[in-house]
């Protein structure tokens, strides 16, 4: 609504605002990303160093400290 | 009294004539541009704005006061505008236009709404999100006013959020949250500031505040009787970071029995359980490592709980490569134990490595690529079959050892093959060169270990081991025998040549 009483002749301004381009909201490329940081259920593998190497190692040093040896299932006696 | 008369009506010409040029003539030097320009702002033709630019830019040129002065600004600032959207330098200029009109006339919903749309586009949310607040009452009763406000206020939160200032960032979005516009748009996770800045210490390696963050976020849900699971969570995370790890699987475990409890997880409570199950696995492991527990092989119960805990994860989401990674490992790490972990391991782990989301470890691609070649028993069999049916092709083999070949290779068609798979050649009669005889050896062992391999790998102490292992050193001794006795008769040769020569050249001198 036009809080100016509109005289014969001149423009209507809120039609005229009516007819500007929508402005819609473009998140930035990175921005999913960048808030990913912000959930502990998205970081907490990365916040206790839970990546592959690492789960290898652990498989590796858990199956070694129980079998007392190192664990080698495919080694063969010759 | 006639020079009064003369002097009235020449004033009242003047007048007159004045009036006729101040109030007809002059004004329709605005007039007239601006009656043209009028039907020309609704349309959406380029050329037809550029057009009413210059009608309207006509028309102040010409001087108009008061509301038509406003107007024409207004309609300036507006075509402008419009003209921004593919010549992004009118902007400003409508911005510049429009702060003169305000500056005379203030703001009403129009221009308040008009400078708002052309902050956003010159990428202004700072002056977006201030003018918002400040024209309130002009602005808040638009949809599309509040929609542009939401925007600036995202876009607040990510440059706050950028600059590491999580404060900001979480005032931002909650002024998005009020004007109700775009609220899908807020990261789920970011409600609770102080778990944001616990997991920022965390990140900015912070270990005293990311533990005084939890624990104050911890305190402050168990107050207002809400959910603690993530404010513990992240105290765990800190032990364990710290190397205080003797807590943390019963910690994990009440957590994901907290979790659980959640009566409609969204995406991210989703995600939270799935990486604290996961972890719960990693927990399980280093238990597994206690002191006492050295040398002690992990019994079925042990075995039963890592199948649970990774069942869990991989029930979840399937492909989960490190949830496969470690069940398929303990299993193929623990056949040396119990042989019949051994092909579901690594029928995981092959699994794992063709996943969308695959084990990567290279280590685990060798591991599955020997088990594979290395094949089963039957695989083993077959191998013998095709060793000695080759040695039986070899028509240098004397009748003797050809005899005892045959007899074998009867005795297995018998046990194992059906005729044709053990069929015998033609014998092929050349003799093998010395060169295929000396590097035989490493061949021989090689189809050994395939053939005898399948059967040791879970029993390395099968009774016959170890007459085998003596079969494979006699036949390297007899090697190395066999090359010294090459290399002796090259040796004497050779040393012939050189002797005749001297024995010819003697009689010529």
């Amino acid at each position: 609504m036009n809080l100016v009483p509109r005289r014969r002749g001149r423009p209507d301004r809120s039609v005229l605002t009516g007819h500007l381009s929508r402005i819609t909201y473009t998140p930035d490329a990175d921005e999913k990303q960048l808030f990913e940081q912000a959930g502990l259920g998205r970081v907490l593998p990365l916040l206790v160093g839970l990546d592959q190497d690492a789960a290898f190692t652990l498989c590796h040093d858990a199956a070694r400290h129980r079998l007392g040896a190192e664990p080698e299932p495919g080694a063969l006696p010759f | 009294m006639g020079l009064d008369v003369l002097l009235i009506a020449v004033l009242a010409l003047i007048l007159i004539g004045g009036g006729t040029y101040f109030l007809g003539i002059v004004p329709r030097r605005w007039r007239i541009p601006l009656d043209q320009a009028r039907p020309l702002l609704h349309s959406g033709d380029r050329a037809d704005l550029e057009q009413a630019d210059r009608l309207i830019a006509q028309a102040l040129t010409a001087g108009p006061r008061g509301r038509v002065l406003d107007d024409a600004r207004f309609a300036q600032a507006y075509v402008r505008a419009r003209l921004g959207d593919t010549d992004p330098d009118q902007y400003a200029a409508a911005a510049a236009g429009l702060a003169d009109l305000v500056a005379a006339s203030g703001y009403d919903e129009a221009t308040a709404f008009l400078d708002l749309w052309l902050r956003s586009r010159l990428g202004q949310h700072s002056r977006v999100c201030d003018l918002f607040d400040q024209e309130q009452a002009l602005l808040a009763g638009s949809g599309d006013a509040r929609l542009i406000a939401s925007i600036s206020f995202l876009k607040q939160a990510v440059a706050s959020w950028r600059r590491r200032e999580p404060q900001g960032a979480l005032h931002y979005f909650r002024r998005v949250r009020e004007l109700g516009t775009l609220t899908d748009e807020i990261p789920e996770h970011v409600d609770d500031l102080e778990l944001v800045e616990g997991i920022q210490a965390l990140f900015d390696d912070r270990p005293a505040d990311a533990r005084r963050c939890f624990a104050s976020a911890r305190s402050h849900a168990v107050q207002g009787n809400k959910p603690a699971a993530r404010a513990t969570l992240g105290l765990i995370v800190c032990d364990w970071r710290e190397g205080e790890r003797g807590g943390a699987d019963a910690g994990v475990g009440a957590v994901l029995a907290e979790l659980e409890r959640t009566a409609e997880p969204g995406p991210d409570e989703r995600r939270l359980w799935l990486n604290a199950a996961l972890f719960h696995v990693a927990t399980l492991l280093h238990e597994w490592q206690r002191p006492e527990l050295a040398g002690v092989p992990p019994g079925r119960d042990d075995l039963a709980r890592l199948d649970e805990r990774t069942g869990r994860v991989l029930s979840a989401e399937p492909d989960h490569g490190e949830a496969l990674l470690i069940a398929g490992l303990c299993r193929y790490y623990l056949s040396v134990r119990h042989p019949d972990l051994r092909e579901p391991g690594v029928a995981m782990l092959e699994r794992g490595l063709g996943t969308a989301t695959p084990i990567l470890h290279p280590e685990v691609r060798r591991m599955v690529r020997f088990e594979r070649a290395l094949g089963d028993r039957a695989t083993g069999r077959e191998r013998y079959a095709d060793l000695v049916d080759e040695a039986l092709r070899d028509g240098t083999v004397d009748p003797d050892r050809r005899r005892q070949l045959t007899a074998i290779r009867d005795d297995w068609q018998l046990r194992y093959a059906p005729p044709e798979q053990v069929e015998v050649g033609p014998a092929e009669t050349e003799h093998p060169s010395v060169r295929d005889i000396r590097e035989g050896n490493d061949l021989m062992r090689a189809r050994l270990r395939g053939i005898a391999g399948p059967l040791l790998r879970d029993d390395p102490d099968r009774a016959g081991v170890d007459e085998l292992r003596a079969g494979i050193d006699r036949m390297e001794d007899a090697n190395t025998r066999f090359n010294d006795g090459v290399e002796a008769v090259l040796d004497a040769r050779q040393r012939l040549i050189v002797q005749t020569g001297e024995f010819l050249l003697q009689e010529e001198n």
